[in-house]
């Protein structure tokens, strides 16, 4: 399903990089453009060569998401209540809850959008930074892949945001039983928003930019 | 307008048209027509390039009101309905983001209702925005913000996790009531295919219109 093209020129046997002819590609509508041009000529947009501040922006971002990360984790998600009981649940109590009641295909999906990947998301982009900032971006085209990846799976953790919303909606029986979310629950939506700018922030084409500088012997 | 511009490369002259740069690499490659189902990987980092211009102006149109006939249809009805004890109770998705809000939880309410709902009505306005003067053969005011503002909006509509989070969600109540999906949630099932759809095109295609 996939197809290669290779520019016909001889003496590049790589594939040259935009900079190198004098080209930009527009970072609103993607066409490629002159580099000596200020603004786009299709959509009048600004031609940044690369996304500004990436590098600061991104930590930033992915710091404020580790901060928000403890919380959520540590303080209850949500609350059932019901005639007889009141239980108050963490991800993690919920996750258990889910896997004692049989639901083990259900409890996995939970972990793994709600503990598992916004954890694995920070501690990838942390990598990517350091990595781009030590000039030691050995196989950039696994690291793009990376990236891809966090970037692609990002908004799925959403999901347990949107669970407690559903069932605190619907488990609104008066005095029977309630279900209310917990403060866990918006430290958590904010962990899977921070860290969906924060890989939005990030420019992977720096990730080529140190290795160029490397085969240069810019750095060592 | 500016179709014939010519960038010079490694002594052959190329128009800036016939050449792609990718958005995760930088690395310079030649376009080249696509057929049914193929997609344009870069070379140098195999990340997508462009995909194939497959659905015309009056395609995306049917689709886009087809999807639009969905959301109201998603919203009207309830997304799950259940029965505890003699008591009936169910909620639209809209309730479910007004008990959040009464709940005293303001932020993750406007979160649900933005990637739920608010996310995809844009979509769906700006793409009919931009549609359906060019169908007439006119060109809406500010037609270039509208495609902007479509493609900063995209990542923010995620209609599929609502779905997969009433699934969990009538799983978790199983044990306790008769949870059973309402009329809403196919609405939502619609919507989300439309704009599967929708996203299979090559979104450039886009900028042909405006």
């Amino acid at each position: 399903m996939t197809r290669t093209t290779i520019l016909d020129d001889p003496a590049a046997p790589h594939l040259p990089r935009a900079t190198e002819l004098g080209l930009a590609r527009c970072p609103e509508c993607g066409r490629t453009c002159r580099a000596e041009d200020l603004h786009c000529p299709r959509c009048h947009g600004l031609l940044v060569r690369r996304k500004p501040n990436s590098l600061a922006r991104t930590w930033a971002w992915l710091i404020a998401a580790t901060v928000m990360y403890i919380p959520a984790n540590l303080l209850p998600v949500m609350h059932t209540a019901t005639l007889l009981s009141s239980s108050s649940n963490t991800l993690l109590g919920g996750i258990v809850l889910l896997w004692n009641e049989g639901a083990y295909d259900l409890a996995l999906i939970v972990f793994v959008a709600s503990i598992a990947v916004p954890l694995t998301k920070i501690i990838c982009l942390a990598f990517l930074l350091i990595g781009v900032q030590r000039h030691r971006c050995g196989n950039p085209r696994a690291r793009t892949r990376l990236y891809r990846a966090v970037d692609f799976v990002g908004h799925w953790s959403m999901l347990d945001v949107f669970v407690v919303a559903l069932l605190a909606a619907l488990v609104r029986l008066g005095n029977f039983a309630q279900v209310r979310p917990e403060a866990g629950a918006v430290a958590f939506a904010a962990v899977v928003i921070l860290t969906m700018i924060a890989s939005m922030s990030f420019d992977s084409r720096l990730i080529w930019d140190a290795r160029a500088q490397r085969g240069r012997g810019e750095h060592p | 307008m500016s179709r014939g511009r010519s960038v010079s490369m490694g002594g052959k002259s190329v128009t800036a048209d016939k050449v792609v740069v990718c958005e995760y690499c930088d690395a310079v490659t030649r376009r080249i027509a696509l057929r049914r189902g193929e997609r344009a990987l870069c070379p140098n980092c195999g990340s997508p390039l462009y995909r194939r211009r497959w659905l015309g102006l009056d395609g995306t149109l049917a689709v886009t009101l087809t999807a639009c006939v969905a959301l109201v249809i998603a919203n009207s009805y309830p997304v799950m309905t259940m029965n505890f004890a003699g008591q009936h109770s169910s909620a639209t998705f809209w309730q479910a983001v007004m008990t959040l809000d009464r709940d005293g939880f303001v932020e993750v309410a406007v979160v649900v209702a933005v990637t739920g709902l608010l996310a995809p009505i844009v979509q769906l306005l700006l793409l009919l925005y931009i549609c359906v003067p060019a169908r007439l053969g006119r060109r809406a005011a500010g037609v270039v913000h509208a495609v902007h503002m479509l493609d900063r909006v995209r990542p923010w509509s995620m209609v599929e996790v609502v779905l997969l989070s009433a699934l969990v969600a009538t799983v978790k109540l199983a044990g306790m009531a008769d949870a059973v999906p309402g009329v809403g949630l196919f609405g939502f099932v619609a919507l989300m295919l439309c704009m599967a759809v929708l996203l299979s095109n090559d979104p450039e295609q886009l900028w042909d219109w405006a």
